[in-house]
């Protein structure tokens, strides 16, 4: 398959005019992706000690929406094949992160903690083996969390919500999970170097460990505390919802 | 091993999962484009996905959005084991 007969499909997908010969070129198409990527996933395995979830093509739906949301053309898409990591925490998706660029030519780093995209946050790795590019996604549990909650609203709700659209009120809410994910990790980070940097005295020092020790109880109850607000903004998103789907329509989406 | 997962987005739920065998690509391969082909076919919008993972368990993990509804995913993970 040329890459012009690649583009020409996308175009086709893109005007979501696509017929069954057009579904079964694309499943022609992402099945090139399938060897090539399994031995990927297999070197992953070896770096990082377990089974990543592997998804060895995008769903079509996903490369339609994309094709349509993007200026990008179908043979240039660079996460067709991709796995996802969940990391317990940020130290240690860092620790993954420099284990994969290392082993791997990772050839774009996105790294969304920081600067997150419509609220999400996480790794993401493009990497270049065998002349094809693959996605690694590298998530901690806290933003696999706020992840699959979004995108389970974008589900039953709306599906702009996925791409920072949506209603507000909605959006609204994940913004704020979303903070607070990220100032509980950041909490988390800030504790692991203190403890790091601290001179080889100090580290014996009691009454120093038993200090770092109860910084570090504090950040689990900061986890224990985020996932009970994720519970309380889940009630109040569907309250709301539940109340503007009685006042019609409309309302739901102002 | 391999997950063939039908999924209603708007139900929030799976419609159908079958499994297969890692040997088994060809015919997971065969497997989606067929339900891709029946649901375009019936003007059908779901989202029809190819997992590899080590057991349902970790598919149940990483991509919880398919097993849960949203009240459960509000909740915390039952078990971690990263």
């Amino acid at each position: 398959m040329t890459t012009s007969q690649i583009d020409k499909l996308g175009d086709r997908l893109k005007s979501g005019k696509a017929s069954e010969a057009d579904l079964r070129m694309l499943a022609e198409y992402r099945t090139t992706f399938s060897e090539p990527f399994a031995r990927l996933v297999s070197k992953i395995e070896s770096i990082v000690g377990s089974t990543p979830t592997a998804r060895e093509a995008k769903t079509t739906g996903s490369i339609v929406a994309k094709l349509q949301r993007e200026r990008t053309r179908l043979s240039r898409m660079q996460d067709i094949a991709g796995c996802r990591l969940i990391i317990a925490d940020i130290a240690a998706q860092d620790d993954v992160c420099a284990k994969m660029t290392a082993a791997f030519t990772v050839i774009r780093v996105i790294d969304r903690r920081g600067e997150p995209k419509n609220g999400y946050r996480a790794v993401h790795l493009l990497v270049q083996s065998e002349n094809r590019t693959f996605e690694i996604q590298i998530r901690t549990e806290l933003q696999q969390l706020w992840a699959e909650f979004s995108e389970k609203i974008a589900d039953e709700i709306d599906r702009g919500v996925k791409y920072g659209a949506g209603p507000d009120w909605v959006q609204s809410q994940l913004m704020e999970l979303s903070t607070l994910v990220d100032q509980v990790e950041e909490f988390e980070r800030d504790v692991l170097e203190a403890a790091n940097d601290a001179d080889p005295n100090s580290r014996a020092n009691e009454d120093y460990r038993k200090r770092i020790e109860n910084i570090r109880q504090s950040g689990q109850s900061l986890r224990r505390k985020l996932r009970d607000i994720f519970t309380e903004r889940y009630q109040l998103i569907m309250d709301e919802w539940d109340r503007r789907k009685k006042e019609g329509h409309n309302a739901i989406l102002d | 091993m391999l997950f063939l997962i039908d999924y209603d987005p708007r139900a929030g739920q799976i419609v159908e999962m079958n499994t297969f065998a890692d040997t088994e690509r060809d015919s997971a391969h065969h497997a989606r484009l067929e339900r891709e082909l029946d649901l375009h076919r019936k003007g059908i919008n779901r989202e029809v996905v190819l997992l590899q993972a080590a057991d349902e368990k970790a598919i149940r993990r990483t991509h919880r959005r398919y097993f849960e509804t949203l009240e459960q995913l509000s909740h915390p993970p039952k078990a971690s084991n990263s």
